[in-house]
């Protein structure tokens, strides 16, 4: 009996550590800009435009605190050509109409409560964003929002905003 | 803005100092860095013990998604537990475990010793690092100490998640060194209970018994097994299997046995001598553990459910169910049932017959013996502000002895011989994140 | 009995590998974690209590673990 337990507990640790070496690919979400860009207000035009996709919930925790950086980001380069679009997944429109009501969001905000859009984008994290460059190509996507990884965040942005000069 | 396109990791350099320049206060420290849990316990047993247990649990969150935490554990305990020897006709004397001085006990009471209080101190720290976004690896430590017990160990944990984090396997095992150094040092296994050196008697009592060892020790290995899965938006499901090995010193060194005269005797079941209990010095326990949280419009529903067996004989089966009814502007009600049972451990015995062989292994704690359980509790919840949470609570626990009296052993018959447990527990947590 | 036990175990491990490597199609999707990630949903969200009452419980009775640690590092059993 104890023999067997110990084998079980044994196989199991094995198992463990097999599977944890098998990570999985990142699967690149397809060109979805133009979808996106159908969801998002009328005076709101991508074309041209370095454009930051970040999808969020209220009830993220890393999410939220993406929040004031985004609004920094957009304040200092929106006039460069920087658009940042908020998708919010929220099914719980009063959750996100309360958070948006404390942290007011300068740029625009998409709500897609069904998850449409997060399904086309393949989320696999929260929050994850989506950064495409002037001519509408998807340049990199970044899982997460931590501190110390906001300012390389920053520098890919800037990198895009300073390559091509809007025409 | 205007660069010079001289090469990219030109452009990258310039581009990076001007971001920190830029942005540099845009990301403010994050509200959440640090998680601080504190609980305080009070427990309140009728006419038996008293305790208090105050923990305090810390955690910071590191760049990287790593995490240091930490565990603070104090809990003092005071008064009178029973000491494993049956209530008789007669007025009983032990001996305290010092081996100083003696108590006595009145005719038809359950012997306790009161004599019995002890404070303890606990610390436990570790570390959690991330091998990718879906595995982690943990590292711990463990260092407890009371006067009598002494507790080191360490801890290692992995973790990873599949199927879209629906589901989480994690395996976990910790192994702890404890040494016992009990008052008087540690008795021999079934032998009589020790003369009391009366105080000022000789004045030479030097906490050692004949044969006794002064201290002992006891090895613990632990694994934990369990799966976490997501079934639904509102369902969670845990499964755990959990494995204990503990060897070396295992007996209660403050525990005795009534060894009572046998029906041809002049009194039958009336005590003639104590004996030390003598457990077995390894044990090996299992328990496989379900737990399952479901959310229903606000109310939160948890019901678990352990099945537990030794290689002692013990068997039990815990029932553990709370409800979270919300109420207004984030405050909560939180009823809580647990039921338990336990079948009794295969050497336990209540009393040992004078004149029978003696067995290898007896002992009469009365938490080897079988009972069934029941704990009610309500507690309330209320935010204090953004990330703090106080909840405050009651709880009642009472045992019940499951022992069916011996037929005709004199006395013994109409004495209760499991002591009936009824505690009162109250209790006060705050959360905190900052 | 003993049949039973390695019954109970042997049932577990079964329920375990086909939770990990059959389930990929239950569960949600990342952005569906609303209500999931309630401190109340957490299976571990009130340690510092479960630590207490694994102690208390520990000490007054005979079985132990299951949740977590089988307990140890306390002369009180």
């Amino acid at each position: 009996m104890s023999h067997r337990i110990y084998s079980l507990v044994l196989t199991a640790t094995l198992l463990l550590i097999v599977l944890a070496t098998t990570g999985s690919a990142f699967a690149a979400p397809p060109e979805t800009l133009k979808e996106l860009s159908e969801a998002v207000p009328d005076s709101v035009s991508l074309e041209g435009q370095v454009v930051y996709v970040d999808f969020w919930a209220s009830w993220c925790v890393p999410c939220r605190s993406s929040f004031p950086w985004m609004k920094t980001l957009y304040d200092k380069y929106e006039k460069q050509g920087l658009e940042i679009i908020a998708v919010c997944v929220d099914k719980d429109h009063e959750a996100a109409a309360r958070f948006l009501a404390e942290n007011p969001a300068p740029f625009p905000v998409v709500f897609d409560s069904t998850g449409h859009l997060a399904e086309l984008y393949e989320l696999e994290a929260m929050p994850t964003s989506f950064l495409y460059n002037r001519s509408g190509e998807l340049v990199s996507q970044h899982r997460g929002f931590r501190k110390e990884e906001s300012d390389d965040l920053a520098t890919g942005i800037l990198e895009l905003l300073a390559k091509e000069k809007p025409q | 803005m205007r660069v010079q396109l001289g090469g990219n990791s030109l452009l990258r350099k310039n581009l990076a100092a001007a971001t920190a320049i830029l942005l540099g206060s845009g990301v403010s420290h994050a509200a959440g860095d640090y998680k601080l849990d504190s609980s305080l316990l009070l427990y309140s047993e009728t006419d038996r013990v008293q305790a208090a247990e105050y923990v305090l649990g810390i955690s910071h969150s590191l760049p990287g998604d790593r995490i240091l935490h930490g565990k603070l554990t104090f809990d003092a305990l005071t008064g009178p537990s029973p000491n494993g020897a049956l209530p008789s006709n007669r007025v009983q004397t032990f001996t305290r475990p010092s081996g100083s001085g003696s108590y006595t006990v009145e005719p038809g009471k359950t012997p306790f010793d009161d004599t019995f209080h002890d404070t303890r101190f606990a610390l436990d720290g570790g570390y959690t690092i991330p091998i990718d976004h879906l595995t982690s690896f943990d590292f711990g430590g463990h260092l407890s100490g009371e006067h009598d017990y002494t507790s080191i160990g360490a801890s290692l944990s992995l973790s990873r998640d599949f199927n879209r984090k629906n589901t989480n396997l994690a395996l976990s095992t910790a192994f702890s060194h404890d040494l016992v150094n009990p008052e008087g040092g540690a008795p021999d296994a079934l032998s009589s209970m020790r003369e009391a050196t009366g105080e000022g008697e000789d004045g030479e009592f030097d906490g050692e018994r004949e044969g006794g060892g002064s201290s002992d020790s006891k090895e613990v290995l632990d694994v934990v097994l369990g799966v976490t899965q997501v079934l639904d938006r509102v369902t969670l499901l845990r499964l755990n299997y959990s494995f204990n090995r503990s060897s070396g010193y295992l007996n209660d060194p403050y525990k005795i046995i009534s060894l009572v005269e046998g029906r041809g005797g002049t009194s039958p079941g009336e005590p003639v001598d104590y004996l030390y209990e003598s457990r077995p010095d390894s044990r090996t326990k299992h328990a496989l553990y379900a737990e399952a949280r479901r959310y229903l419009s606000g109310h939160t529903l948890r019901l678990a459910y352990r099945y537990f067996w030794d290689n002692w004989g013990i068997e039990s089966h815990t029932v553990d169910f709370w409800y979270r009814l919300p109420l207004r502007n984030g405050h909560a009600l939180q009823p809580h049932v647990r039921w338990y049972r336990q079948s009794e451990a295969d050497f336990y015995a209540s009393y040992l017959v004078d004149g029978a062989p003696l067995p290898e292994h007896a002992s009469a704690d009365y938490r080897l013996a079988p009972f069934h359980a029941i704990t009610l509790g309500l507690e309330y919840q209320l935010p204090l502000r953004d990330e703090a949470t106080l909840r405050i609570g009651g709880e009642y626990y009472a045992q019940t002895g499951d022992i069916s009296p011996p037929s005709s052993l004199g006395p013994l018959s109409q004495y209760e011989l499991f002591p009936k447990l009824k505690a009162i527990m109250v209790r006060a947590g705050v959360s905190y994140a900052f | 009995m003993k049949r039973f036990k390695c019954l109970a175990l042997a049932v577990g491990i079964l329920a375990l590998t086909q939770l990990v490597f059959g389930c990929s199609a239950i569960g949600v999707q990342v952005w569906e974690r609303d209500i999931l990630s309630k401190p109340e949903m957490q299976p571990d969200n009130r340690a510092v209590d479960q630590a207490i009452d694994d102690h208390i419980y520990f000490s007054k009775e005979a079985s132990s673990g299951g949740r977590s640690f089988g307990g140890g590092g306390c002369g009180c059993n």
